[in-house]
This record gives structure tokens, C-alpha cells and sequence, in this order.
């Protein structure tokens, strides 16, 4: 009679959480509109990918829905309360108290696992002979460990009692889930209902239910042979045995694991969920399989993939966060025109989906191509100089849908060849681009070459100029702000040098304030220093005190990963999270601009190897050049 | 299956193993709560945290501790706690001190250690075991991690058993 005692506040542990499995769905549902678009979808695409592999024979009416592919039977919410009244809902039983589960059940439950972890096996199920040697040295310490664990569980579990039923949940649902059909495609309810009419058979008492969580399957198989359980759940057991030896189709946890190993060969999720749902596995033994690495494991993933190309169905939408500016892309969906082997022109579409960046700076892009005349998805990387020749620039919008229909969708046309030229030529016409003085501020017209960038470049250079010479005759000592008066040497600065101006927006577009502005001298104690120190400073003195000249030249490698020393001028100090850095101005020969990059020193010294400037003189003067700083402004 | 129950309450409630006098125990700056027949928890009122819990449980008193063997057996007994923790989400799973020593001239076995909970919080436990005459009485203090080390000294384990007067615990079977 104990046993059934013991047995009913099994339950009180285990199926109140059951119950409250059909009330998660709600919080699912407000966690997935939590969830931002891009991983909703993300999930959404995963476990289709499963719930096709797993559920395709499950009825429409038992069968989970995508969100509900991890759900479990658990909810870690669960309070005290809710337990008692799962317990009452699975039992329709008239458990009285909450606290009987941890006086009574729990010893009991570590006793048993006391016992099944030392391989007392068969104790409360048959009677053991006080004569095998060595049984009781086994015992030593079980009471003080039962009654010393229930006490810590005691402790934790009023804190949190649903995510420890759910630990010892999932434990049961490891050694039972296989047995029950389709266990993993089941709506949260039907789990319910399948668990608390075939487990309440036979998890009892404790002891049992101890070993089954220490030994698994084995115990299970185990209580069919004891004869410990009724002819009905003993025949119950048997056919659900039955089930789990033969079943074909694998638990969600086989597959996740089958799906590592793949993994660790270096297959894609996608490649590994086309290639067991094809039955391709049938062709090699999963052992068998080598890593992609090796020539056997690429020959292995022909064979098995038969020739089919798989890309991550997952969007890659918006690789390019920052807009490319020397190619002025603002869409990662592109256009490109080449030149064929006969001087032919020709042009590609497809997606940037991969930035690359080298050393901190942006290098090149992997980009997933469509071939418009096989239909055909590719993939390739260009440096962002070979995309510039390219000409890469925006797709145009009805373009950018089909590339992505094929590129994410995998959507078949029968040819874009001729919709894609119609398509482009269309675009052209209607939306003729007009650049303007502000396009110029980023883009090497070398690169690019074209007549209409050269053109507006020149209305930007006049544009300039006008506002250098109405700020000069405003202000003269505005526009020394940024130089380097000691290193560049003109002592025109020197008597330019107090008041400082206000800040003043540079021609090229920067931003500089008067006591940030780049040719500023620190004391050699750090801090900004005012009129007179600029004054009196000598050469020699930096910003950093590290160097020599705010001039300096760091080390960058080129997208070929050639090494090579660039000329950066040290513009200001600045505090990131109360930590000193600095904000260098440097070439990004990528892309062939300027770009601001903010490093600590060490940063500097070490990953940049940073040094004073080789050639001060001429450095600085291809410096002042390159960044737009004329020399005749300051005369 | 109400039949059964209710029996299986009747019967359960008819088990009265062991008689501890529960209600007169007191510990200074503790709130009490019996929870069972043989257990009874303790609260420390200035701080929710820390937790004495007292049991009495039979034991083999054949199958005692003694020095001779105390280090492979402890180990042993921490071996299969280990797997009694693991199963509950319990991990990291520490013995720090253990010592067998008399109280009262009774047996008296004493383990220091942790464990992380499932929230991977640390907690610290001191556990006491008097063994009398054919049940012992185990008192486990119970202390998440604070900024101390959560070790209670012997002298404040012999004050807790001292005020509960453990030598004349009353336990009859």
C-alpha cells in the first residue's frame, strides 16, 4: 500500500506540470512577438526543416505546430500550487498536501537512486539475501545522504519548483518519449495525455522511478522481465518496447544529435535536413562519413547531396550595415557589369552576404551570385576594388525581388536573362541617377571613372572653394584648425594661434570642434592644451606622448593580405567607458577613403604597430593631399 | 483510485515511526516550522537565505562510522551523492571537511561542503550527524553564497545542537 502511496506522489511531482504544458503556449506566443523578425523567421525555417523530417505521417489534428517544436511538458513557472493542482487534474485524486511530496516521495526517490547508483539492483522489487557479500557496505551513509539531499532539495525547490520538475522530467521523457509514437510531434496536450496513461502504469513506486531515471531503457526493460508489473502494463510496456526497437523515425534528440555529427564534418544544417530527407543516408553508414576537408568526405557529399546544391535557407538580409561608400551601395541585393572574354558586356545580379574585414578594415564581400542564363546560385568573393571595376551598384528594386526569390527562396524562373536587361534598361531610363556634390565626399572618381563623377566633383570643388574663402574672410584662423602647426611648420599658425575659433564644419565634411581639432598639442601629462601651450609647443610633442608627431604611419593589409605601412594622422583624444582612446584618421586603400577609426593605445602601438611617420615631411605632405587639406589656404 | 488514496492516507498517517518533541524546540534568532513527523526546518530571521533543517532517520548501527575506513567511505558515500544531486540539476558538487568526533559521548559525524543549484547559485552546507541508538539525528545548516564563506564553526554547530539539546533528544520508535 505504500507503494501506492508512494506511487500517487510520484505524481504530484511529475504531471502537474503536465497540465500546465497547455498553458505555456500562450507565453510562447507572446515570446515570439518579442522575438525580433529576423529570428523569428530564423527559428520558423529550423524547425520546419525538422517538423518535415519528423512529422510528415502525424495526423493535422495531433500535430504540433512549428512554435510549439520545443515546448516541453514543463513549465519552469511552475509554483507549488500549480503542482498540487496538475497533480489533482492527471489523478482526479484527493492529494492533500504539497509537503507530503518532499517527506515522503523524495526520500524515497533518493534512496532509490542511492541504490541504483551502486548497483543494488532489484531492491523493492524482489527480496534481497542479506548474505551478498559486500550489499550492506553499500548501504553506509544512505540515510544520512537521503535525508541530507532532501533537505537541500527541500530548500531550492520552494524557490523554483518548475524547473526542477522539469530536470526530472526530461529525464522520464528521454527513457519514454521514444516508446510513445511520434512522441516529439505531438501537441503538448496529447503529450500529456499520452504520458499520464502510459507512464502511471508502471513508474511506481519511487524506487522504480529512481532507476529508470539512473539506468534508462535498460531498467525499463528490466521491470517488463521482473514480472513486477500487472499483466495489463506489462503488455502495455511490451508493445511500447516493441515500438521503440523498431520505430524508423528518429526522437528530435537523435536527429539534433545525428545532425552534430554532421556538423562537426563541416555539412550545413540544410545539407544535413536534405540528405535525410531524401533517405541518401541509406547510401553511407553515418560512421562512414569523412569530414568535408578531405577529398573522400567531398566525394561522400556528392554522393549523398546527388548533385544538389543547398544554400542556407535562412535570408541573409542586410549583410552590408554600412553603406559601402565607395560603391554607394544601399541595398546588399546588387548589379555588376563585366567585360567578357571577347569584349562583350555582361552583367550579374545576386546578394552581398558576407562582409570581410581584414584587420579591422573592410576588405572584400562574399557575395551569392545568379547565374541569369542556367537560373544557377554561386557564390564568390570580391574585393571591393574588383566590385568598384565591376561598377556594382543597387539592384534595381523589381530585380532585387526575383534575385532574392532565388537567393533565399530558392525559387525557380525558367530565365532571367532577358527579364533581368529589360528590367535594368527600364530602371535606367526612369530613374537616371543625378549625382549631386554630397555623392563626391566618399568616392575615388580613379576607381569608378565616370564622366558624371568627375563633373560633380568639380561643382563640388568650386562649391568649396566658395566656402573656404567666405569662411576665410569671416574667420582666417578658423581653417588652421586640424594642422599640425610644429610638424607642418608654419609659423603663419603660430600667430594665428588665440583666440581659438568656434567649432567650424571642415570642407570635407568633418566635424571639428576647437579644442578637439587634430593638430592640438597635449601637455606631456595628457589633457588639451589651450592658446599658449599651442604656442610654445615644440616639436616632438603628441597628442598620445607615444609618438613623436600626430603623424604616424600604421601597419593595414591590403585584401590580398599583403602588409604595408599607411600613413594616419592621431585627430583627437576621446574617453570610451571611461577608457583613453584615440580617434585616428587613416586610408582604408581598399576602398580608397578616409575613414576614422577610434583605438586605445595599446591598440595602436601593438596591433597596429604604429610608428612615427618615415618621412614626416613627405608623408604629411601626400597626407594633407589625399585628405583634401590645400596647403595655399593656409598661406 | 479515491479509494486507494484515501486508504493509502489512512495508512500513511498511521505510520508514526518516530516521536520527536518538536514543538518545544527552539533556536535563538530562528523561525520554526515543522514540516513532518521527523523534520523540522529553521529560518534564520535576519536573513531568509540560511536554513537549518533537522531530521531523524533510522540507520544500521552495525554498519557504522569508524576511523579506520572513514576516508574511503566518505568518498564513496560522496561519489553517489554526487549522483543523487545530478539527477535533481544539482551540480558542482564539493566535500570540503569531514570529521568524526563525539558529542556527548555520542557518535557525531560532521561534513562541510557545496553545491551550485540549478539557478548555478552556490550554497554552502555544514551537516551534523548524532547517531544515538538506533536512529540519528542529522541537523543541516543550509547558506547561499554570501560574502563569507558559508562554513558555520564547530562552536556554532555545537551551540545549535546544544540548544536544541540533542543529547536528550527524546526519540522513541
Amino acid at each position: 500500500m505504500k507503494k501506492i502511496m508512494t506511487g500517487i506522489l510520484i505524481f504530484t511531482m511529475i504531471f502537474p506540470v503536465l497540465l500546465l504544458a497547455a498553458g505555456e503556449r500562450k507565453d510562447c506566443v507572446e515570446c515570439a512577438v518579442k522575438t525580433n523578425a529576423a529570428q523569428a523567421i530564423k527559428i520558423n525555417n529550423i524547425c520546419n526543416d525538422f517538423t518535415d523530417i519528423l512529422c510528415k505521417d502525424v495526423k493535422a489534428e495531433e500535430r504540433r505546430s512549428c512554435s510549439e517544436s520545443d515546448s516541453t511538458i514543463i513549465n519552469k513557472n511552475s509554483s507549488a500550487k500549480d503542482v498540487f493542482n496538475f497533480a489533482q487534474g492527471c489523478f482526479k485524486s484527493g492529494v492533500t498536501s504539497f509537503v507530503q511530496f518532499f517527506t515522503d516521495f523524495i526520500p524515497e526517490l533518493l534512496k532509490g537512486i542511492w541504490e541504483a547508483s551502486k548497483g543494488v539492483v532489484n531492491l523493492g522489487i524482489k527480496s534481497i539475501s542479506g548474505n551478498e557479500p559486500g550489499l550492506w557496505s553499500k548501504f553506509k551513509g544512505m540515510y544520512e545522504s537521503t535525508t541530507s539531499v532532501a533537505a537541500d532539495i527541500y530548500e531550492a525547490v520552494q524557490e523554483n519548483p518548475g524547473a526542477y520538475f522539469e530536470k526530472i522530467w526530461s529525464k522520464v521523457i528521454d527513457v519514454v518519449g521514444p516508446m510513445v509514437a511520434n512522441y516529439d510531434c505531438l501537441k503538448p496536450q496529447k503529450k500529456v495525455e499520452k504520458i499520464c496513461g502510459f507512464v502511471a502504469e508502471w513508474v511506481v513506486p519511487p524506487a522504480m522511478l529512481a532507476k529508470i531515471l539512473v539506468r534508462g531503457i535498460k531498467e525499463v526493460k528490466f521491470l517488463k522481465e521482473s514480472g513486477a508489473l500487472s499483466v495489463t502494463a506489462s503488455g502495455k510496456l511490451a508493445k511500447a518496447l516493441e515500438y521503440s526497437s523498431k520505430r524508423s523515425v528518429l526522437t528530435l534528440k537523435e536527429l539534433q544529435a545525428m545532425e552534430l555529427q554532421f556538423k562537426t564534418l563541416g555539412y550545413t544544417r540544410e545539407e544535413f535536413a536534405l540528405i535525410y530527407k531524401t533517405g541518401a543516408l541509406d547510401k553511407l553508414k553515418v560512421t562512414d562519413l569523412k569530414a568535408l576537408t578531405t577529398a573522400e568526405g567531398k566525394a561522400q557529399k556528392l554522393k549523398l547531396l546527388d548533385g544538389q546544391r543547398v544554400f542556407s535557407s535562412t535570408p541573409v538580409k542586410a549583410a552590408v550595415a554600412l553603406p559601402v561608400v565607395a560603391l554607394k551601395l544601399d541595398s546588399d541585393f546588387i548589379s555588376i557589369t563585366n567585360t567578357g572574354l571577347k569584349g562583350e558586356v555582361l552583367t550579374g545580379h545576386g546578394q552581398i552576404v558576407e562582409r570581410i574585414i581584414t584587420d579591422g578594415v573592410e576588405s572584400a564581400y562574399k557575395v551569392r551570385m545568379v547565374d541569369v542564363k542556367t537560373n544557377k546560385v554561386f557564390e564568390t568573393v570580391y574585393s571591393i576594388e574588383k566590385l568598384a571595376k565591376m561598377n556594382a551598384k543597387p539592384a534595381v528594386p523589381e530585380m532585387a525581388s526575383k534575385i532574392a526569390d532565388i537567393v533565399i527562396k530558392d525559387k525557380k524562373y525558367p530565365s532571367l536573362a532577358d527579364e533581368f536587361a529589360e528590367a535594368e534598361k527600364k530602371f535606367q531610363k526612369e530613374n537616371a541617377h543625378k549625382y549631386t556634390p554630397d555623392d563626391m565626399k566618399n568616392v575615388d572618381i580613379s576607381d569608378v571613372g565616370m564622366e558624371e563623377f568627375k563633373a560633380a566633383q568639380q561643382a563640388q570643388i568650386k562649391l568649396a572653394d566658395e566656402a573656404r574663402a567666405a569662411k576665410e574672410a569671416k574667420n582666417p584662423k578658423a581653417i588652421m584648425e586640424g594642422v599640425d602647426t610644429h610638424e607642418i611648420g608654419m609659423d603663419e599658425f603660430h600667430k594665428a594661434n588665440a583666440p581659438q575659433a568656434p567649432a567650424v564644419k571642415y570642407e570635407n565634411g568633418i566635424d571639428f570642434k576647437a579644442t578637439d581639432s587634430p593638430g592640438l598639442i597635449t601637455r606631456s601629462k595628457g589633457g588639451v592644451a589651450g592658446p599658449a601651450a599651442i604656442k610654445n609647443a615644440k616639436p616632438g610633442t603628441s597628442l598620445t606622448g607615444a609618438f613623436n608627431s600626430n603623424f604616424i604611419s600604421v601597419m593595414t593589409k591590403n585584401s590580398m593580405g599583403v602588409t604595408t605601412y599607411m600613413p594616419a594622422q592621431i585627430l583627437k583624444k576621446v574617453f570610451v567607458n571611461g577608457k583613453e582612446q584615440y580617434v585616428i584618421r587613416m586610408m582604408d586603400k581598399s576602398s580608397n577613403t578616409f575613414k576614422e577609426i577610434t583605438v586605445s593605445l595599446p591598440e595602436l602601438k601593438i596591433k597596429m604597430r604604429a610608428k612615427d611617420a618615415p618621412k614626416v615631411e613627405k608623408d604629411i605632405g601626400d597626407f594633407k593631399r589625399q585628405t583634401g587639406f590645400q596647403d595655399d589656404l593656409l598661406e | 483510485m479515491n479509494k486507494i488514496f484515501t486508504l493509502g492516507m489512512c495508512l500513511l498517517f498511521s505510520f508514526k515511526a518516530y516521536s520527536i518533541e518538536f514543538e518545544k524546540m527552539n533556536i535563538e534568532g530562528y523561525d520554526k516550522k515543522i514540516i513532518s513527523e521527523k523534520q523540522i526546518r529553521f529560518v534564520k530571521k535576519d536573513n531568509p537565505k540560511k536554513a537549518i533543517h533537522l531530521q531523524v532517520e533510522s540507520y544500521d548501527p552495525k554498519n557504522t562510522w569508524n576511523e579506520t575506513n572513514l576516508k574511503k567511505e566518505i568518498e564513496a558515500m560522496f561519489e553517489t551523492r554526487k549522483d543523487m544531486y545530478k539527477i535533481f540539476g544539482f551540480s558542482n558538487v564539493n566535500f570540503y571537511d569531514y570529521k568524526l568526533s563525539k558529542y556527548k559521548d555520542l557518535p557525531h559525524l560532521n561534513i562541510f561542503g557545496s553545491y551550485n543549484k540549478i539557478d548555478n547559485k552556490k550554497v554552502y552546507f555544514s551537516e551534523s550527524n548524532v547517531y544515538f541508538s538506533k536512529n540519528f539525528l542529522q541537523v543541516k545548516v543550509i547558506q547561499e553564497e554570501t560574502t563569507n564563506f558559508g562554513k558555520i564553526t564547530s562552536k556554532e554547530m555545537d551551540g545549535i545542537l546544544a540548544q536544541i539539546k540533542a543529547q536528550e533528544l527524546e526519540i522513541r520508535e
